[in-house]
């Protein structure tokens, strides 16, 4: 029973720091569903946009949306620069990663972070951009 | 009462060695919590909500559990906590392993590397048995 009422207490004593990294963390992790968008708004828009592609580099290197630049927190250093350079503030940005991940909300949160808007995550990725350019 | 004293400096330094594993391993996790939600979602066992959640308490209940540790309070607790980490993440690990899932392990805060499942396995059944053996040095009376 002591031992119960300690792991409740260090529980519990873990939550602050925890509260206090979701509010002010630089590097927090991006509230699911944040700046979702679906590939026939994307469509709609008729015109350009910059597409980013956070697949790890394998993925990216098989196959991509035409044009799409690959952009990932493993090797963000190589790609951010391109991206920087062609987003040019103009363009809406569009970010997809596979089906079921979290990496394409991560590097959408993380470019905002950086000043780039608008962002948008591709929502259900890159399966849905295939399913809709068979 | 040599054995005695011996086993009781013994525990004390495993549970400073633990204390010191818990705090690394967390206060890096904790630098980046955006990466450690990726490698949690690469599991692909919980929703991401409940990843994005994860990733921002876990690393603080290891750097909790650890200071708590190295002061010698809640032992008991602290190592319970610690524990159950272990199991769940070795549950967790198999279930990948059993899918086929490719995974960041996410311990140490490093994700660029896939995970060997083998020597992940091995380093936290060490680990857990550490945390066991350290369990029990300290629910005895008088260490």
């Amino acid at each position: 029973m002591k031992v119960l009422k300690q792991m409740l207490a260090i529980a519990l004593v873990a939550i602050l720091p925890a509260l206090v990294s979701a509010r002010w963390h630089p590097r927090r992790p991006a509230p699911p569903g944040e700046g979702e968008i679906e590939i026939s708004v994307v469509r709609a828009w008729k015109k350009p946009v910059l597409w980013i592609d956070a697949r790890p580099a394998p993925d990216y290197a098989r196959e991509h949306v035409p044009g799409a630049l690959s952009l990932n927190e493993d090797a963000w250093d190589a790609g951010i620069s391109e991206v920087v350079l062609r987003a040019n503030g103009s363009v809406p940005l569009i970010v997809y990663c596979g089906a079921d991940c979290n990496a394409s909300a991560q590097v959408a949160h993380r470019l905002r972070q950086m000043g780039l808007q608008p962002v948008y995550v591709l929502k259900g990725g890159w399966e849905t951009w295939k399913r809709d350019h068979p | 009462m040599e054995t005695r004293s011996s086993m009781k400096s013994f525990c004390s330094v495993l549970r400073w060695v633990l204390a010191a594993i818990f705090l690394y391993a967390g206060a890096m996790k904790a630098w980046d919590p955006a990466r450690f939600a990726l490698d949690i979602a690469s599991y692909q066992l919980l929703p991401e909500r409940v990843a994005v959640a994860l990733a921002l308490y876990l690393p603080w209940l290891e750097i909790v559990c650890g200071v708590f540790l190295l002061c010698k309070r809640c032992t008991s607790g602290a190592l319970g906590i610690l524990m159950i980490l272990t199991l769940l993440f070795l549950a967790a690990l198999s279930s990948a392993w059993f899918r086929g899932v490719d995974v960041h392990c996410g311990c140490f805060g490093f994700s660029n590397a896939k995970a060997s499942y083998a020597w992940m396995t091995g380093r936290d059944l060490v680990l857990f048995s550490a945390l066991l053996f350290c369990f029990k040095c300290y629910s005895k009376k008088g260490l």
